[in-house]
């Protein structure tokens, strides 16, 4: 499963969706907005996406993860809008047989939405919020 | 031909659009790059940087384009 969503994460329901019986392990990467920045403190972050084309991508990550030997699920779930620093804004899940498997797609599945999925950040900081 | 093009990101800001309907003559993205230099100088830089899709599917320089094509400007995705 991938998406795009302006909702909150719900992290207990997507790990819910994951679990397997055949699977032995679930490995979960979360991405979460970063205060400090070159240009001062940031507040929150806007997230924008080229949609159509954002789940174009993630589905083709999806299903390249999903041919890996061992891997059972995945799920893919970005942000967009704006994500406070108390929130989440990237859930990266993956269910396998074993755990080094699901390791190793996770960390493939977050370096090529890193690459390739167009989405784009704006930072908004505390400056701004004064003026 | 006719292109519709599509901003986003930093490239959306730099010429204050989302969209833009071309006529153009040229074949490929190569073209459609020099193309948008002239039309659009404030994003010339981002140009460089950027990748390209057509039709929702990212595209090199030598992708030939056709009448219709949605060209969208890619700058360097800030996803995860």
């Amino acid at each position: 499963m991938v998406g795009l969503t302006k909702e909150v994460l719900n992290i207990d329901s997507l790990i819910q969706n994951l679990k397997n019986s055949n699977a032995g392990s679930i490995v979960i990467f979360l991405g979460e907005p970063r205060r400090s920045e070159e240009d001062g403190p940031v507040v929150l972050i806007n997230y924008s996406a080229y949609e159509e084309m954002a789940l174009i991508e993630l589905k083709k990550i999806e299903l390249e993860a999903l041919k890996r030997n061992g891997i059972i699920d995945v799920i893919i779930i970005h942000r967009i809008g704006n994500v406070p620093l108390t929130e989440l804004s990237f859930f990266v899940g993956v269910s396998s047989a074993h755990r080094e498997e699901g390791f190793q797609a996770c960390s493939f599945i977050v370096d090529e939405v890193k690459k390739k999925v167009p989405i784009w950040k704006e930072m908004r900081y505390e400056r701004d919020r004064s003026c | 031909m006719k292109i519709r093009i599509l901003f986003f990101a930093e490239a959306k800001r730099a010429v204050g659009l989302e969209e833009a309907d071309l006529d153009f003559n040229g074949v490929n993205i190569s073209d459609l790059k020099e193309v948008l230099k002239e039309q659009f100088p404030s994003i010339n830089d981002i140009l460089e940087s950027s990748a390209f899709a057509v039709n929702k599917e990212y595209a090199g320089p030598i992708t030939l384009l056709k009448d219709g094509d949605t060209v969208a400007v890619i700058p360097p995705v800030e996803g995860g």
